[in-house]
């Protein structure tokens, strides 16, 4: 009986020697996915600007701590950057210190994030403040677990876990550092009236 | 081939993109109202970033053929170092996530339950993957445990323990009443005698006897100190010659006083009755109008329950005090010498 050569599916052989992506891709499915839940939200913020006039009557924002905020932020957006750079370079207190000073200026942000929520001076009974309320927490929220993230990152450093021949970890955070820095971005220009 | 350069993931994803964006645009041209459009147009491009970062990134999904009387693969572990193994920890992140969710609508107890759960999963969870990396030998983990374990999560670990006993203790003593509060803290102290002389006396009490015996200690004192926590504080009379109290409610966002008098080093005791909608009570010096000038102290907003305030004190006067999350909820403060 010759053996039969059908084509069955089966496990490649030779399998990638560390499956480093999973993390990668997870990460940024989580960052894409986060995206879409600041997209619904000021897509609720728009959609209110049909009823009433936004922001409503007797809302005052402090446009100067909108815009401090989002500076905060925007300065961590190189400081992550600079971390991937030196990890890359295999240059480890240069990593150590990059990734120590983001997480300062995210802690700062989400000081920040909390100070400006306990100052608005208008509650969340209505639907305004509970859109408002909605972004400008969710802000904090998704800033904390990037602090996390980026603390994560600092330690897989420090005990010499991610390095010039291992720089996922540090990448991935970075990238998710760059998500928080966008949405955050992208909801202090639809509350602020920063442009303007 | 074009087929092993896109996996089906990615088609599918791209169509998503694709049609997300060009419905967005049209539907902004058609319709002209942009809420739909922010969200059809979002929806693309995360659609295309997931495109992107599964095309770059998860590599082909379709398993290669091979013949069917080929040999088996060999079971050797693809990843160097320990295999990886199950892991509880996911899914008590999860967990933890979903509690939030439950206590976002609840209270503050389930929500610091669920900040635990999901702060002990995340550590465990951290941990784990670091034990499983290749670089985690005997030596590290020797090194990592003498001069990072033994010297700093022993004493943070001591001391948390020490600081739940205290508050869990302080919080049973706060809700019995205060004659069975002496009761409570003399049984509590002959308790420890006779727990230690046992100890003591006994140099052979093995380790897990040890164990038990510390772990109904700490969930007996801790689960009645969340009991109490949650039953609330008894009533505690005002000592002659201390700090006064001022009461004020806020109820179907009203105030229950129009005019509040504060003499000086008086606390402020406000109770929230909205549940579930913030308040709190601010001071405001008055301008000459009567209108509101610049604040002269903020109190922390709450949802729900009580919170007493320790305002500094203005200078003896005329002031206004108000809620700052809604306009009507206002008054005058009179401040005495």
């Amino acid at each position: 009986m010759t053996a039969t050569t059908a084509a069955t599916p089966a496990l490649p052989s030779g399998a990638p020697s560390r499956p480093r992506n999973v993390a990668t891709l997870a990460v940024l499915i989580l960052a894409l996915g986060g995206m879409m839940a600041f997209a619904a939200l000021i897509a609720a913020y728009r959609a209110l600007a049909h009823y009433q006039s936004l922001p409503p009557k007797g809302v005052k924002l402090d446009n100067y701590l909108g815009v401090m905020t989002t500076f905060t932020l925007v300065l961590s957006a190189p400081l992550v950057e600079w971390a991937w750079s030196a990890v890359r370079r295999d240059e480890r207190r240069q990593a150590i210190a990059a990734l120590g000073l983001t997480i300062g200026m995210g802690i700062a942000f989400v000081d920040l994030d909390w100070y400006l929520v306990s100052r608005l001076g208008f509650g969340v009974a209505t639907p305004y403040g509970t859109v408002f309320y909605a972004m400008v927490i969710l802000a904090g929220i998704n800033a904390g677990v990037g602090i996390l993230f980026l603390l994560g990152a600092l330690l897989r450093v420090l005990g010499g876990q991610a390095s010039g021949s291992e720089p996922e970890p540090v990448r991935v955070v970075g990238w998710y550092w760059e998500f928080v820095v966008v949405a955050w971005v992208l909801v202090a220009l639809t509350l602020y009236p920063i442009v303007k | 081939m074009p087929s092993t350069l896109l996996n089906p993931a990615t088609k599918v994803f791209a169509v998503v993109a694709g049609l997300g964006i060009a419905i967005g645009l049209g539907f902004e041209i058609a319709v002209g109202e942009s809420s739909g459009t922010v969200l059809l147009v979002a929806q693309g491009l995360v659609a295309a970033g997931v495109a992107v970062a599964v095309a770059a990134l998860a590599g082909r999904d379709a398993a290669p053929a091979v013949p069917a009387d080929a040999p088996p693969p060999s079971a050797s572990a693809s990843t160097p170092g320990v295999p990886a193994q199950g892991s509880m920890f996911p899914g008590l992140c999860a967990m933890g996530l979903g509690l939030g969710a439950v206590g976002a609508a609840t209270g503050a107890v389930i929500m610091i339950l669920a900040l635990v759960v999901t702060g002990v999963g995340a550590a465990g969870w951290f941990g784990q993957s670091w034990r499983e990396h290749p670089s985690w030998t005997p030596r590290v983990r020797e090194r990592v445990r003498y001069r990072l374990l033994v010297p700093s999560a022993l004493p943070f670990a001591m001391l948390a323990l020490a600081a739940s006993i205290a508050i869990g203790v302080s919080r049973i003593l706060l809700t019995v009443p205060e004659k069975a509060a002496v009761g409570v803290a003399l049984v509590l102290a002959v308790s420890l005698l006779v727990a230690f002389f046992v100890l003591a006396s006994r140099p052979g009490l093995g380790r897990s006897a040890l164990t038990a015996l510390v772990v109904m200690a700490v969930l007996s004192v801790g689960g009645a100190g969340i009991a109490g926590a949650t039953r609330g504080e008894r009533r505690i009379e005002k000592v002659p010659g201390g700090p006064g109290t001022v009461r004020i409610t806020a109820r179907n966002i009203k105030f229950d006083l129009t005019e509040m008098t504060l003499a000086r080093g008086e606390v402020v005791v406000f109770r929230n009755r909205d549940t579930g909608t913030f308040h709190n009570v601010a001071f405001y010096a008055q301008t000459p109008d009567g209108g509101q000038g610049r604040p002269l102290f903020n109190g922390q907003p709450i949802d729900r329950g009580q919170i007493t305030y320790h305002p500094p004190p203005p200078p003896a006067g005329t002031y206004l005090f108000a809620c700052d999350f809604h306009a009507n909820m206002r008054g005058t403060l009179i401040v005495s010498g």
